[in-house]
């Protein structure tokens, strides 16, 4: 039986003051498990809370009541040290946006996790090149974000994840400012990652294409799962077995 | 690689943003260390003709110091809010508060060593030319520049006050910041979208800077309002925050408008070239307007202050008024005009006086009565009263008629003489004169003055000195000398001061430095 990475119990996510009418009820009682390995999509139409639900289990924001364990510690009753300090060796984040230092280079961001933990330079060097070989990002590590495509960046913010070694990734959507190409190099590396490296990772998309790279895709709609899809079959079954379960939820088309 | 040297590429990057935070404090102490220079000149501690320097120069180097505190504190936190990404990256990769702070603290302390060696520097530079600049304005000369350790520990001592009070300040804030408002700050866009308000807004910070424009000038032709601090105040306020909303408001609005236009296609590239740069500058150009504001303010403010002073003091154009009487301020004549001519004289006025009671009804005055011919000389006015006929003149600042109205008929009694006045005034006199011994005099007519005098014993007559000095700025010695004489008779009198421009003005100076 495999190990359990994650475990969110009970998770609501109340904006405002609870009680009042203008409180704004976001997540409403969430469970949800992720085995290590899980390679995990999280969907749902515009407001559904999935970005929210994100936030609260990479302790980003704190949730209203319930509990989030990771790696078999309770995110909440940390302490802010605590938890940067978990966060910089047992996490790792690729957002949509805000990820590169503009005035870093791209070898230089992606060894930005192991700067801040003090690794020796040795290390960082062979890690880094390892990473970026992986991605294929390698030609490009000497370069300032700005002179890459987004596609480059965002592999350059997925290797970055990876230096740590952590027990899992968040991603919210990784590939929302991507063109078709770049997300599929993106989500490859995903892939690679999940596969070769056995990451678990959680990602928040609402791009069909992107989660159908994923072994899991869990529905979320007012707060609430209302459906979980797992892999069967091949890439291109997935994907259309994503867009029926997304028609049984409901969601926008045009969010495809 | 080590974090070093990634807050150095980080410091090389943020140039910009840093050398606006730089440039401000610079600024700030260079302008506080050319006044501490100038406070501290003992040449100008010891020079009387300067008095109101020493009481002035320490109200301004106090404006000084609290305006940086607001000043640096405002282009520090606009500096840090423009670093949200940056924050946000370290701590999503584990960097935690206290690591921020440090970080922060470092650059703090870069910034503000080097600011602090600059500006003294820039101020050691200037200092000379500004002192030569603000003792040419008030005219003085034969002050030597002079430098000692003083302005060096004053300017350091007040600097490392206010970067620890801003630093204190962002330190309190880092406690509170957390990684999901970063994450959402940082995603907002640089510059905002155009909403309604800020064409409304825009047109109400240009009404704002008209407003202000208008203010000014009523104001500098009205003493009494410039005198009233609310205001002041007001005007401060309405022209610092219209400039803000035009700025931050009416910018946004006119760039719309030029985008919705006709000929924005044709110029497209250069529209969008000034939005990117006034986005990313605004807030600098308006730190560095109300900079130019207060530098202005700061550099013409001792000179104008002590140019209000001596206008209000030269108001009165005698510099040395007293009254002399039996037991009232005496002097001999031989020992008073040696005192008096010791100081180069324009003119001397002699003019005798009577104090006689007016009763019209029950209201019953004693009031100083004056001859027209008196009044002609003590005034340089011509009147020509006929025999019955007198004019009422006020004499000090306080309101209302003083109990005697025009058209009025009063019976005035001296020593068993009387005499029946019918008012054709009552009104200011030109000036404010204390020495006479009352709030208001009387003027009759020559005629009737000379009967009043007959009847009058020595106990109602009265002599008034009133002398014009070639320059009256050095006769202070000279006024501290005849009031020693008076004193040593021991006839001075409440009553009847001896009122001089020179002891008036170091008076209302020293107020000044209370207020």
């Amino acid at each position: 039986m495999s190990e359990t990475v994650l475990e969110a119990k009970h998770i609501t996510k109340v904006y405002g003051n609870a009680g009042e009418e203008s409180a704004t009820k976001a997540l409403n009682g969430v469970d949800i498990k992720v085995e290590a390995g899980d390679f995990v999509a999280i969907m749902g139409p515009s407001g559904s809370g999935k970005s929210t639900l994100v936030d609260i289990l990479s302790g980003i924001t704190k949730q209203t009541s319930g509990t989030v364990t990771i790696g078999n510690r309770q995110i909440e009753s940390m302490s802010p040290s605590e938890m940067a300090l978990f966060r910089r060796r047992s996490l790792g984040f690729v957002f949509q946006e805000f990820n590169l230092l503009d005035s870093l280079t791209i070898k230089e961001n992606i060894v930005l996790p192991m700067v801040l933990d003090k690794k020796s330079s040795d290390a960082m060097e062979t890690k880094a090149n390892e990473v970026m070989s992986l991605f294929g990002i390698r030609e490009v590590g000497h370069k300032y974000p700005y002179e890459v495509s987004g596609g480059q960046q965002q592999r350059a913010a997925v290797s970055r994840a990876l230096m740590n070694d952590p027990v899992i990734v968040f991603a919210d959507e990784p590939t929302g400012n991507l063109d078709s190409k770049s997300s599929n190099a993106v989500m490859n590396c995903f892939k690679t990652m999940n596969e070769e490296k056995n990451t678990t990772i959680l990602m928040v998309t609402h791009d069909v294409f992107a989660a159908s790279f994923c072994k899991k895709v869990i529905f979320i709609k007012d707060g609430r799962i209302t459906l979980t899809a797992d892999k069967k079959g091949t890439r291109k079954e997935f994907f259309s077995h994503i867009l029926d379960c997304q028609a049984v939820v409901g969601g926008e088309s045009d969010e495809i | 690689m080590k974090f070093r040297d990634v807050a150095i590429k980080n410091f090389k990057q943020n140039m910009r943003n840093y050398s606006a935070y730089f440039l401000c404090s610079c600024f700030t102490i260079m302008l506080f260390f050319m006044y501490t220079t100038l406070l501290f000149n003992d040449a100008v501690g010891n020079n009387e003709s300067l008095d109101a320097l020493t009481y002035v120069f320490p109200i301004t180097i106090v404006a000084i110091g609290l305006f940086s505190v607001f000043f640096i504190n405002y282009a520090h936190q606009i500096f840090m809010k423009g670093r949200n990404k940056e924050f946000g990256i370290y701590m999503t990769l584990g960097m935690n508060q206290s690591d921020l702070k440090k970080q922060v603290l470092i650059e703090n302390l870069i910034i503000s060593v080097g600011s602090l060696i600059t500006g003294i520097v820039a101020g050691l530079l200037f200092s000379r030319l500004f002192q030569m600049i603000i003792l040419n304005l008030l005219d003085v000369d034969g002050i030597e520049f002079q430098l000692s350790f003083r302005p060096f520990i004053c300017t350091i001592l007040t600097y490392v006050l206010i970067f620890g009070i801003v630093l204190w300040n962002t330190n309190r804030k880092l406690d509170k910041v957390d990684i999901g408002t970063l994450i959402q700050d940082a995603r907002k866009k640089e510059g905002r979208e155009y909403k309604r308000k800020d064409s409304i807004l825009g047109i109400i910070g240009v009404l704002g800077m008209i407003l202000s424009v208008v203010i000014v000038l009523v104001l500098a032709k009205n003493d009494r309002m410039n005198s009233n601090p609310l205001l002041l105040g007001g005007y401060v306020v309405i022209s610092f925050t219209s400039v803000y909303l035009v700025l931050a408001h009416g910018g946004n609005a006119l760039i719309h408008r030029v985008k919705n236009s006709r000929g924005y296609l044709g110029n497209l590239l250069t529209v969008n070239q000034i939005h990117y740069k006034f986005e990313r500058n605004k807030n600098i150009i308006f730190i560095l307007s109300i900079l130019s504001t207060m530098t202005i303010f700061l550099v013409a403010s001792p000179f104008s202050l002590v140019n209000v002073t001596k206008s209000i003091v030269l108001i009165d154009p005698y510099n040395l008024e007293f009254t002399r009487g039996k037991g009232v301020n005496e002097v001999s004549d031989q020992k008073m005009n040696e005192i008096i001519n010791a100081v180069d004289l324009e003119k001397k006025t002699t003019v005798p006086f009577l104090t006689a009671t007016e009763t019209m009804g029950e209201n019953t005055f004693y009031k100083p009565v004056l001859s027209e011919s008196s009044y002609q000389q003590l005034s340089g006015k011509v009147l020509e009263l006929k025999d019955g006929e007198a004019i009422h003149l006020i004499l000090d600042w306080t309101p209302g008629t003083h109990g005697m109205q025009k058209n009025e008929t009063w019976e005035v009694t001296l020593g068993g003489q009387k005499e029946i006045i019918s008012l054709l005034e009552s009104e200011r006199f030109a000036w404010y004169i204390s020495s006479l011994g009352s709030d208001a005099m009387i003027v009759v007519s020559d005629e009737m003055f000379e009967r009043l005098s007959k009847a009058a014993d020595e106990d109602s007559a009265y002599t008034f000195f009133a002398i014009q000095y070639k320059d009256w700025e050095n006769s202070k010695e000279m006024v501290e000398q005849l009031k020693a004489e008076i004193d040593q008779k021991k006839t001075a009198s409440i009553q009847y001061p001896v009122d001089s421009s020179v002891l008036e003005y170091q008076d209302l100076n020293t107020r000044y430095f209370y207020l």
